[in-house]
């Protein structure tokens, strides 16, 4: 069976959304490429005004596994909550570079701990992914988010 | 039987008390109650206060509004043909629909798209469709006049590009209001260089507006809720600072300052932690440039917070420059409305500075993101103590006053004392402090 591009994305956003929403933080880092990469998740209110500013900015490898780290050593007290992450609409374009784009909307509900679901965080993904090793990484992931106004807290990635 | 309260006498629920004169007891209903408030809405935000309404910067232009809250109200801010800024609220003097729906924009008239009553930029009715009918038929009564139908405006004043409004006509001069230690603080951060914004951050909190006021004026839990904060040595117990507050003990500045001694008495900080098991002193950053980015005012402060009330705060974390704005949303939700500013003439490198500093505050902040959590963790705790109070005793009771030390809860006392004689109650002190009758 040919794996299509386009399913290999959609794998990837499935295993990457599993490793968050498992709390497996220590994997996140791995979706990204090791020699350089960005993550940033942003307001649709500063992005649509070209406001630079994010919610959260990692513009580098360690600072990628900073944000996660953070969580795994429980430096922050943060809201404990079960986070589902349903991402649709994938949309995958290579490029004549070779340089694969991919879009998806992206939509996380949440569950208090006492069994109470919400709708957390609605947006969208903008990446860009490389191939190392066989393998697709995020050379550049921009999480756009409708819902800007937080739910209290962002501690965990999106 | 073992029930000593048996239920042929159930016990009455006390009534509101403020039961210390220093306001070392605050009654929790304060932050549960509707009809508290109903009367914050009705009574202190359209009292002697000024209204924090936006940055000039903001608006720099003819025509340029936006729109932001004082309590419950939406107001319009707008800048003038010759440059002035007026406020008015964001409804209709007609059927009371709210006219702008947009958060910015530019424009040089309103018109409410209901019926099309449109207003200038003072807030004045210049125009209503078929005021004179048709065909001499329908239309306003003749003693309809537009100049009594205008938008219900506000007093502005203006201080380093901030924009503050009233409803009231007998509120002090701004500069009085704000005090001193305010005004140098404004003057340090937002005039000796030119602001801009360069993005916003919300935040909805499930807690009391006044539990952020509360928040801000508490540098005793800044070391020991934001951990982070300690393990890289932004705010600790070890340094030097303190806060002063202005006349009505409303107003905080608390600041800490960066000592060459910081890491050394970081080390040695265990036995203040009292067990917790919490300080991190060996914490380190995969990449720590967050943390090395050199303090852009070079005035040694490292974190100066400027609390006015009741619903501004201007803030300089680390190297983090921002404007606060709560929006209460009924007894248990505020939303918090963040400026993040950069200043004019800001090379790229700065500017990428402040894209990293930014990690520290906010939602996502390393810091900041965790007030929202114990503003949710109390809503919740004292949800049900009506009749009950919280207790205000680190650094000392008494007449709130300024110190040089941090781990004190004497300004949020400030707050609460300006607060009760706002909101009209009555006068407090009349039991001792575990709310007996004295």
């Amino acid at each position: 069976m040919t794996v299509s591009l386009q399913q290999r994305v959609e794998r990837f956003n499935f295993d990457y959304a599993d490793a968050l929403n498992q709390r497996r933080f220590a994997e996140w880092p791995e979706s990204f490429a090791a020699d350089a990469c960005d993550y940033r998740v942003v307001s649709r209110e500063n992005h649509d005004a070209g406001l630079p500013a994010p919610l959260m900015g990692c513009y580098t490898p360690g600072m990628v596994k900073d944000r996660v780290s953070m969580l795994i050593k429980e430096t922050l007290t943060y809201r404990q909550m079960y986070l589902r992450h349903h991402i649709t609409n994938v949309r995958v374009n290579e490029e004549v570079d070779g340089t694969i784009t991919a879009s998806a909307n992206l939509l996380v509900m949440q569950s208090d701990l006492e069994g109470n679901s919400s709708i957390y965080i609605v947006g969208s993904y903008d990446d860009t992914l490389v191939e190392i090793d066989g393998q697709l990484k995020l050379r550049r992931r921009l999480v756009i988010v409708d819902s800007f106004s937080i739910d209290n807290m962002l501690a965990v990635p999106l | 039987m073992t029930n000593s309260n048996p239920a042929s006498t159930p016990t009455v629920e006390k009534p509101m008390t403020w039961p210390t004169a220093d306001f070392s007891r605050v009654p929790y209903d304060v932050f549960t109650d509707p009809q508290i408030y109903r009367l914050e809405m009705d009574k202190l935000f359209r009292g002697e206060v000024w209204n924090y309404l936006g940055m000039e910067c903001e608006i720099p232009a003819w025509g340029d509004y936006q729109t932001t809250w004082i309590g419950d109200t939406q107001i319009v801010v707008t800048r003038a043909k010759d440059g002035s800024v007026n406020a008015f609220e964001n409804s209709c003097a007609h059927r009371g629909a709210r006219i702008v729906d947009k958060l910015r924009g530019n424009a040089k008239r309103h018109t409410c798209p209901y019926h099309l009553w449109t207003y200038n930029l003072a807030g004045e009715l210049t125009g209503v469709p078929l005021e004179k009918g048709h065909n001499g038929k329908g239309g306003m009564p003749p003693c309809f006049e537009k100049k009594d139908h205008g938008l219900r405006t506000l007093r502005v004043a203006m201080r380093g590009g901030l924009i503050f409004g009233t409803y009231c006509d007998t509120t002090e001069p701004l500069e009085d209001y704000l005090g001193p230690h305010s005004v140098a603080q404004i003057d340090r951060l937002l005039v000796q260089r030119k602001p801009k914004v360069i993005g916003y951050l919300r935040q909805k909190i499930p807690g009391n507006w006044k539990l952020y006021n509360e928040n801000v004026r508490d540098p005793y839990h800044a070391s020991l809720l934001h951990l982070f904060q300690v393990s890289f040595g932004i705010q600790t117990p070890a340094m030097q600072g303190g806060i002063k507050l202005d006349k009505d003990g409303k107003n905080t500045w608390n600041h800490s300052i960066m000592g060459v001694n910081d890491n050394a008495n970081l080390g040695k900080l265990s036995d203040a932690y009292a067990d917790t098991g919490k300080l991190m002193p060996d914490l380190e950053m995969h990449d720590p440039s967050l943390l090395k980015i050199p303090l852009d005012l070079g005035d040694g402060y490292k974190t100066t917070l400027l609390s006015m009330f009741p619903t501004l705060i201007v803030a300089q974390v680390d190297n983090t420059y921002a404007v606060r704005h709560l929006r209460p949303k009924g007894p248990d939700a505020v939303e918090l409305h963040i400026t993040y500013l950069g200043f004019e003439g800001d090379t790229p490198e700065q500017l990428h500075n402040r894209l990293l500093a930014v990690n520290l505050i906010g939602p996502s902040g390393y810091i900041s993101m965790e007030d929202g959590e114990a503003l949710r963790l109390v809503q919740e705790g004292v949800k049900a103590r009506r009749g009950d109070h919280s207790v205000l005793e680190m650094g000392g009771v008494g007449k709130p006053h300024d110190t040089d030390y941090l781990s004190q809860e004497i300004s949020i006392r400030g707050f609460w004392q300006h607060y009760h004689r706002m909101m009209g109650f009555a006068p407090a002190g009349n039991m001792n402090r575990d709310g007996e009758s004295a």
